[in-house]
Parts: structure tokens; sequence; C-alpha cells
């Protein structure tokens, strides 16, 4: 591999390691999540410090391909998929959560309801931040101001 | 506590006490998005129709006065604080149901629509309250009366009423019925996360038959809707229906089967 493509291979390296340490800092990325990134930035550096003769090893007698950069491209291409598919999991399981919570939140506020500890019509529209033009009637509404929800 | 909470309850057919304390409870389950305007007409008809059911409104996070409105016409109201989709809206009503202090003995979910006559709702009930069965589906193709749907929903009905027909070895004619009456201990094993919360079909007639329940149909008349649209309409097309409904009935097929329900009391 030529020596400007190594530079600038490991530079990305360094520089996708860095952001992801920075969103971590500033608490925009859970640490969870982090190891993803950061194994993914590793290996980018890596695979440039790999000996081309070993990629070319690797790409022809694994992977069939006389074109290590095209192996490269289709391992990279899998390494996202995966990433992808593991966050449609997580995205499966925080739906299944978000909806056991909707559903106790509202059954909760009906049982409220039910023993008027709640003002009858609390909850019963949706809520003003969702809604784009809020009924005129709403701010004059003493009830409204109830500690509801 | 149970006394107190029974007689502050907001529906109107619970304030009057049962002469037989050993009354069965019974409870309506309407799932409903945007139904406002007709759900006053659809909770009356049912409370004229079988006076002894509580009514209970589900709003999956409507958008118009759904929820107002079913409570103004004395039922119970469920709001979700967002849409979470007609399987979900179903499961919050098993859980209100089997969490609640009343202790209902069965539950008939009908459309909100008014797509089914509220008069069958003893028919329904009074075969799971037998005992004979613990689910009974109203079936519209039992009679060859009523609305027919168009051809394109009628094919998918008679393919997956033939699959759910030869997997639970009974004659299954309408699978996408959502007029059913549940016993208790059905609507408590719904609570688990198994439920298929996304859009419950012909997959819940097998998954009953796995966990062991028996099932059964019953004739119903069923108009059409006067909208055309409801809950099941919308933007699942039919081809992702039939896509959907073919996935969920394979990997129900592939899975372990569901823990057994506790058993009879």
């Amino acid at each position: 591999m030529p020596l400007q493509q190594k530079i600038v291979v490991i530079g990305t390296s360094v520089v996708v390691c860095l952001a992801i340490f920075e969103l971590v800092r500033k608490r925009k990325l859970r640490e969870e999540y982090s190891w993803l990134w950061l194994l993914a930035g590793v290996l980018v550096g890596l695979v440039s410090l790999t000996p081309f003769r070993f990629l070319q090893f690797f790409s022809s007698r694994v992977l069939g391909s006389e074109n290590p950069p095209a192996a490269i491209f289709f391992l990279g291409f899998v390494a996202v998929t995966l990433l992808c598919l593991q966050f449609s999991v997580r995205l499966s399981h925080m739906t299944e959560q978000v909806k056991n919570l909707g559903q106790k939140i509202g059954i909760l506020e009906a049982q409220l309801r039910m023993r008027h500890t709640l003002p009858p019509d609390a909850s019963l529209e949706e809520f003003d931040v969702l809604t784009e033009d809020p009924p005129a009637s709403a701010p004059a509404d003493p009830a409204e101001d109830a500690p509801s929800s | 506590m149970i006394l107190a909470m029974a007689a502050s309850d907001a529906a109107p057919e619970t304030t009057e006490p049962s002469a037989n304390p050993k009354a069965r409870r019974g409870l309506a389950l309407m799932p409903a998005y945007n139904e406002s305007g007709q759900i006053i007409g659809v909770i009356k008809s049912i409370q004229a129709a079988a006076p002894d059911f509580d009514v209970l409104v589900i709003d999956d996070g409507s958008r118009d006065h759904t929820a107002a409105e079913a409570l103004a016409a004395g039922a119970l109201v469920v709001r979700h604080p967002f849409n979470m989709g007609y399987g979900a809206a179903l499961q919050t009503g098993y859980k209100f149901a089997a969490t609640s202090p009343k202790h209902y003995d069965v539950l008939v979910q009908l459309d909100a629509d008014g797509q089914h006559d509220p008069k069958y709702i003893h028919v329904l009930a009074d075969r799971v309250l037998s005992g004979d069965v613990d689910v009974c589906v109203g079936s519209r193709f039992l009679v060859g009366k009523g609305y027919i749907p168009p051809f394109a929903r009628r094919v998918g009905m008679v393919l997956f009423g033939y699959i759910a027909s030869v997997v639970t070895r009974r004659r299954v004619t309408d699978p996408t019925s959502g007029y059913q009456a549940l016993g208790r201990r059905v609507f408590e094993y719904f609570q688990l996360d198994l439920f298929p919360a996304d859009y419950p079909d012909a997959d819940v007639l097998i998954l009953l038959h796995r966990a062991g329940f028996r099932a059964e149909e019953q004739p119903v008349a069923m108009k059409q809707n006067p909208i055309g649209q409801s809950m099941h309409g919308g933007l699942i097309g039919p081809m992702f229906y039939v896509f959907k409904m073919f996935l969920s009935i394979f990997v129900t097929l592939l899975r372990e089967p569901p823990p057994p329900p506790p058993p009879a009391r």
C-alpha cells in the first residue's frame, strides 16, 4: 500500500476514534454503544497496516477474489450490515419496552381517573407539545394546569 | 377497597349492584383510533345490547376527541400516549382486564367502527362462560349473508384460513375476524410479550392452539365499515399484510412451543 494511502487511512481511523471519544465525553453517545464504533475505527487502521501480500493471499484464497481492494470493500460492507442488524435488534427491544410503558401509563391514568384522583378530562387529548395548534380554550381552563401527568 | 373502586366507576351500568354476587363479569373491549363522531353511537349500541358488560375503549393515541367522547358515553377509557397499533391496543385491554379489581370472567373484543353487531356479544361470551371453549371467534362466513369483503381481501382470508385450519386441526373460516370472546385464562396469558403487538390475526389462532387453548367459531353478521377504512386498513397495504402474515405464521411454527398457561381454577 502506498505511503500516502496509509497516512490517509490511519488519519481517518484516528479521526473516527477521536470523534467517538468526544461524543462519549459529551454524553451524546452511551458507552455501551461506543465500543462497537471504536472497534470499527481501530479495524480500519489495522487494515492499512496489514502487509499487502497478506491481503492478496487472504482475498484470493479465502474469498476467491484476485482484487484485494474489492475484498476489503466486501468485508467493510458486511461489517456495516451487521452493525445495522444489531441496531435493528436493539430497536425492536426498545419498541417492546416503549409499548409496555405506554400501556402501563394508559392503564394507570385510567385507574386514577376511576378513583377521581385525576381531573376527569385529563390526558384525553393530544399532548400540547405534539399538537400543531392547541385548542384556544385549553390555556383558559384552570383544570389543565393541574398536575395531571 | 374493591367495592369502593366499583362504586366510583365511571361506567353507569356498574352503579347498580348485581343481584347475584356470583354473577359473571364481562368486559367489551374496543380499540379505537380517530373514531370521533361514531364512537358514541357504537358504545350506546353495546350498552343497549349487553347492559351487564362494562365497555372499555382503548384510544390508541387518536388526534381527535375519541377518548373524551367515549368517556362521556359512559365507557371506561384507557388512552395510549401515542399511536402503537391495533395489537398493542388489544393487549392494553387484556392487561387492564386482567389487573382490574372487578375480576372480569370474559372479554369480548369488537371493532369501534360499528362493523360488529353487538347483539352477538352474549352469543360469543356465553360459549366461553359455559367452559366448553377458551376462545370463541365470530365468523361472518358460517352463515352466507351479510357483508362480503372485496376479492383481494377474500383471497387472503381463504389462504390464511386454510393454513390455520391445517395447523389447528379445526375449520377456520374467518381468520381475520376481530370479533372474539376470550376467557380469563386467555387474556391473562396474552399479557405476555409473546402476543403479536403489531397486527394479530391467523397467527394468534395458531399461537392459541399451540398454547393448548380451545377455540371455535360462531356465526355472526358483520356490516360494511361505513367509512371503508378501519385500523386494519390505513398504510398497511394488502401486500405487506400477506407478507407479514406468512412470516408471522412461519416463525410462530418454528419457535419453541409457547409456555403453557396456568391451569384453570
